[in-house]
């Protein structure tokens, strides 16, 4: 809150800029917009840097949904850096909540599955249809959501702050790498 | 939610190419209130959820307008959460669930 919305738009950009030159080492080098409406599909122009990096943290998440997500606990025993994923339906209504998670929590896993999938799946693709865009946007968030719970992270964090070349820093680049991504993919499908 | 994305673009009031309404409501409709709509779905404030896709998730959900989901959008990020559907509990129980797939952090509710 209390920043310019385009500016905030051009920091992750400018972030994102930056972290590529970290990695690539291309000095100079200003990233241009990763992904481009095409008729009905959306292009994407991904660095191999930014799919391997894709591809490992997508993995990482899939295993961590099938190793800790009890089913039908009612978010007992749920891996705290899940719980984002798996909020409750009723707050002030323990009872009517359980049955909620007892009926629902093995679907919404289903489906969180599936689009992790297609999401891993598309990652070398050129470019992607409607049900891709949108696994991919649930898939990227999912990444934020679980990232940023376990970084504790608050709407006030400054990505301009992080210094690209800290490893202690990188699960905070990582996300806001993600958030970058994300932006960019939603002001594509919506150009 | 997370500002790093803009609030407000100009080009989200166009047809978006990959956001056709799956249900189409009208949100003004004071019918939702109605004692036939007791349940009402929330939408809460979270740091983590990006502004652009949060707007793109209520018009891909319920079909509303740009102006209306920026609105919504808007009201989440100021004031804690906003009320973004009203219906039985079965239709409310399946509109939280879509929201939770798409990450937000959404409960439901008796509309007293």
């Amino acid at each position: 809150m209390g920043h310019d919305a385009e500016g905030r738009l051009s920091y992750g950009r400018v972030f994102a800029g930056s972290w590529r030159r970290s990695r690539d080492g291309e000095s100079g080098h200003v990233t241009g917009t990763r992904f481009g409406a095409r008729g009905s599909l959306v292009s994407v122009h991904l660095a191999d840097w930014e799919r391997r990096l894709l591809t490992e943290l997508v993995g990482e998440l899939r295993s961590n949904l099938l190793d800790h997500t009890p089913a039908r606990d009612g978010g007992d025993g749920l891996d705290p850096s899940l719980r984002r994923l798996f909020p409750p339906a009723y707050l002030a209504d323990p009872d009517r909540d359980a049955e909620y998670q007892r009926l629902m929590r093995d679907d919404l896993l289903a489906e969180r599955l599936e689009h992790l999938d297609l999401l891993d799946g598309t990652l070398a693709a050129d470019h992607l249809d409607d049900a891709q865009v949108i696994a991919w946007m649930q898939g990227l968030n999912e990444l934020r959501l679980v990232l940023g719970t376990q970084l504790d992270i608050s709407e006030e964090e400054d990505p301009t702050d992080l210094d690209p070349h800290d490893p202690a820093q990188r699960p905070r680049l990582r996300y806001h790498y993600l958030g970058g991504l994300l932006a960019e993919l939603i002001d594509a499908t919506t150009t | 939610m997370s500002p790093n994305a803009p609030t407000v673009s100009p080009r989200l009031a166009q047809a978006p190419a990959v956001a056709e309404p799956e249900v189409v409501r009208d949100p003004t409709s004071e019918d939702e209130h109605s004692t036939d709509s007791p349940w009402v779905v929330l939408v809460w404030n979270d740091p983590i959820n990006l502004m652009s896709y949060v707007v793109y998730v209520f018009q891909k959900l319920f079909g509303y307008s740009e102006a209306k989901a920026t609105q919504l959008m808007l009201d989440v990020h100021h004031k804690g959460r906003a009320a973004v559907a009203w219906g039985t509990r079965e239709q409310a129980e399946l509109d939280v669930f879509r929201l939770h797939e798409y990450g937000l952090w959404a409960t439901m509710q008796k509309d007293d």
